[in-house]
């Protein structure tokens, strides 16, 4: 009798939280906003920014990451690895945007806009990531070598590179 | 000239000022609410699509019929589409994430987590349980009073932790596992992962069994009668759910 009352109770607490229960969806939810803003920055385009970090959720629904440590790095490295194979770049998807150019949006034309965005502007996709990944989401080499798949020593070269073209830029800039 | 620290705090002032979408839009709808631009390239590269189809029609109806041979049917998706007021509509599901456990599930959208194992006495080589039920509070409850508080309910999904002990998982479940004369084993892949899994023919209890370090994780549900079988749920509903689950 004593378990069953045990039971109520926990049963109705359960209730309680029920709402509360996707728990990836929530730790997901937690780190949308740094890891789209870091998208955007490599990506340029709001489309493509959360149609990626979409695929990245849904990739952990299926594997998730073995722990929420650093969940927002998992999330940006899936994120832009789905972007790069993703059905935008199949060679359908790429004929026709020959033919319906990417409309402009509002978010590119924000970064247009700003002083360091302008300076990403310079770099390939790959330095950007790296860049944004250090500076923005706050990775260390080590990590970004990791999400990358490269060696630590890749990663310094890579960003010594972006710096450097980022300060000749910020200099003609100015 | 920009240096490390004012590219970094240059970047992050400006980055932390672009807006966010809708928190609506954050998590992928079920149709994955791609734009406008999106939708247009996938109507044109659609289009172009069924002209290919069309002047190819022959050959591929052809390889239609010699693929269709011998398919199995489609398994009935885990929320069936509805319609309100003329609307097609679909129940959200729930996706889980168990992170003491470490996998994720998708159930239907009726069914919740319930806490009664929770407050059983630990086994010391259990790690945890988590069940699975698209039984009402009160039904369980009733149902817990007529086949007992530590019993396993017909129609609900267990996901168990253990300790192996050195054992490999088809031996936990020849010895903890309950798999004796009646039972039949075979193997499952979901989503990427190979499963053990034993079918019990006398108790109607499925269990999929897969490694995890020295730890062992199981899930099993039961077929049970009629009688105890929440609404909608069949054993389709079970199979969709174990086909849900993702592991790291």
């Amino acid at each position: 009798m004593a378990n069953q009352i045990a039971d109520k109770s926990a049963l109705h607490k359960q209730m309680d939280e029920e709402t509360a229960r996707s728990r990836w969806a929530s730790a997901y939810k937690d780190e949308f906003p740094r890891v789209y803003r870091a998208l955007l920055a490599v990506l340029r385009s709001q489309e493509l920014a959360r149609d990626a970090l979409h695929d990245a959720f849904l990739e952990g629904v299926r594997r998730p990451p073995a722990t929420d440590e650093n969940l927002a790095g998992w999330l940006y490295r899936v994120a832009l690895r789905r972007s790069r194979r993703g059905p935008y770049r199949t060679p359908l998807v790429a004929l026709v945007r020959l033919v319906l150019p990417d409309p402009k949006d509002e978010i590119a034309e924000a970064l247009d806009r700003m002083e360091v965005a302008g300076l990403l502007g310079m770099l390939s996709e790959r330095q950007r990531s790296m860049v944004v990944a250090q500076y923005y989401l706050g990775l260390d080499q080590e990590e970004i070598a990791r999400l990358f798949g490269v060696r630590r020593g890749t990663v310094a070269a890579t960003l010594a590179q972006a710096k450097a073209r980022m300060r000749t830029g910020g200099q003609h800039a100015s | 000239m920009l240096r490390n620290s004012g590219i970094e705090s240059v970047l992050r002032r400006e980055l932390d000022g672009l807006p966010l979408p809708a928190e609506d839009r954050w998590l992928p709808g079920p149709d994955r609410h791609r734009g406008t631009w999106s939708t247009a390239v996938w109507l044109v590269g659609g289009s172009l699509l069924i002209a290919l189809a069309l002047v190819a029609g022959p050959a591929l109806l052809a390889w239609r019929d010699s693929q269709s041979e011998g398919q199995a049917a489609r398994p009935t998706p885990l929320v069936r589409p509805t319609v309100v007021n003329g609307v097609g509509v679909a129940p959200l599901r729930n996706i889980l994430r168990n992170q003491t456990l470490g996998y994720n599930i998708v159930l239907p959208a009726n069914w919740r987590e319930s806490g009664r194992w929770q407050l059983v006495p630990g086994d010391a080589t259990m790690i945890g349980v988590a069940t699975y039920t698209a039984q009402s509070p009160e039904r369980e409850l009733a149902l817990l009073s007529r086949y007992g508080t530590l019993t396993k309910l017909p129609w609900d999904v267990t996901a168990e932790m253990w300790s192996r002990n050195g054992l490999s998982p088809l031996e936990w479940a020849r010895t903890r596992g309950g798999c004796s004369a009646t039972c039949t084993v075979g193997n499952t892949k979901i989503n990427g992962v190979n499963f053990l899994t034993t079918v019990d023919s006398a108790t109607g209890v499925h269990y999929y069994y897969v490694e995890r370090g020295d730890r062992v994780l199981a899930f099993s549900f039961i077929i049970g009668s009629a009688a105890d079988q929440p609404e909608g749920v069949t054993a389709e509903t079970l199979d969709q759910i174990m086909r849900s689950v993702g592991l790291p």
